[in-house]
């Protein structure tokens, strides 16, 4: 299974990236791990949905009915309505995807190299202004080159701070409006997440009860290849329930953790408490990933 | 609606079990079968309790996709710090040739 995890130590350079640009205007650290942070977030649900994809496709085979086999008897139907799960996983992946990209957007306004473009463009004016200067013989030509130089500096000077204010004041106003979007998004994946547990739990009813109804004989050569099987199916139905509880409570730690970069703008507080508490949701959904690989 | 409507079936899915462990034969089988299609309209209910919930998903994914939209434009206004000094830079130019033809000019 292709995964992208952040692994202890990419993690602690994170938190040294943080620490480097505490001096800096825009925190582009925590902006970094925030966005790494809520993908890695990302590639488990994705997982977590494929396996929960392949349980259902094994599932309606396990619980199908007992009549002849046609056309829909291996399809998520019951009495003509569909009770098939994919849509509604996709549905949320693409939705976690935009919050995805939002982060990653604003990780990049945050971390985006201006300042050699106005430093290029004020070096290109200079070297400009010296022939004009020259021409109009206001001044000769090492003077020229002096004035043409200190008119570059000044230009490169005054530009930086206005950059820097325009970057700040767009990440300001960017992150406020959407704080609360981000918030009720979160609300919903997780909320989702739990609904689509009891769908997986009520899977499972249904496996026992067919799992109990078709067994084998005690002491038959087939009951232990049979249980084995259902054990798997357990096993697979377990170990995704927990994945979904893990995930979730690292999607309850995004939108503080959004808040606390935004207040950070303002330096009235440089705490990193929230986003801390994502990254260590993010590492314990990682390690129990990271186990289950060993399992396997 | 539909929440409600998972947590009747699942309790009257739960009510079958139990009355199905206490028959035996035929009886004991079809409250099984009764019992595995409450399960399954319950994961109906389920489902569709997840569509119900698109409309508020909606309104959130626009208000991001609004959000990214800006941040795009706030990285072209930025930018424009670096073409603004492009464009004196660009008048220079045309300055410096405006006073060249006007010195050659005045040899003649």
């Amino acid at each position: 299974m292709k995964k992208i995890k952040i692994g202890r130590l990419t993690l602690m350079s994170l938190f040294c990236v943080i620490v480097l640009s505490a001096c800096a205007s825009a925190p582009v650290g925590k902006y970094k791990v925030l966005k790494d942070s809520s993908q890695s977030l990302l590639t488990n649900t994705t997982d977590t949905y494929t396996r929960i994809e392949k349980l259902q496709a094994r599932f309606v085979i396990t619980a199908a009915e007992d009549k002849p086999i046609d056309l829909n008897t291996f399809k998520p139907l019951i009495g003509g309505q569909s009770f098939d799960i994919t849509p509604s996983l996709r549905y949320r992946e693409q939705a976690f995807e935009v919050l995805v990209k939002y982060l990653n957007v604003l990780s990049v306004l945050a971390s985006k190299d201006y300042a050699s473009d106005i430093d290029k463009a004020s070096i290109e004016l200079s070297s400009s202004l010296q022939p004009l200067i020259e021409k109009t013989n206001a001044v000769d030509a090492a003077n020229a080159a002096k004035v043409a130089g200190i008119f570059g500096t000044l230009v490169d000077t005054l530009s930086r701070p206005i950059v820097e204010a325009k970057r700040i004041d767009a990440l300001k106003t960017i992150m406020d409006s959407s704080q609360e979007d981000l918030q009720t998004l979160t609300k919903l994946l997780t909320g989702s997440n739990t609904k689509i547990k009891g769908f997986i739990e009520k899977a499972r009813e249904s496996i026992i009860l067919h799992a109990n109804a078709a067994r084998p004989q005690y002491n038959s050569p087939l009951r232990y290849d049979y249980d084995k099987n259902i054990a798997d199916q357990l096993q697979e139905i377990e170990e995704i329930l927990a994945s979904l509880d893990a995930i979730n409570k690292g999607i309850e730690k995004i939108p503080a953790a959004h808040k606390e970069i935004r207040v950070s703008l303002d330096q009235k507080q440089n705490s990193i408490e929230a986003l801390k508490g994502l990254v260590q949701e993010v590492q314990r959904v990682n390690k129990f990933y990271r186990s289950l690989s060993q399992t396997k | 609606m539909s929440h409600e409507l998972v947590e009747k079936t699942t309790g009257l899915a739960s009510r079958v079990n139990n009355l199905a462990v206490k028959q035996s034969g035929i009886s004991s089988r079809q409250l099984l079968i009764q019992q595995d299609k409450l399960i399954k309209l319950a994961m109906v209910a389920i489902v569709q309790d997840l569509e119900c919930e698109k409309p508020a998903y909606k309104k959130a994914i626009d208000g991001l996709n609004k959000a990214i939209t800006a941040v795009n434009e706030a990285d072209k206004n930025i930018s424009k710090v670096g073409d603004a000094i492009k464009r004196v830079k660009q008048a220079i130019d045309l300055i410096t040739k405006v006073v060249e033809i006007a010195a050659a000019s005045a040899c003649i």
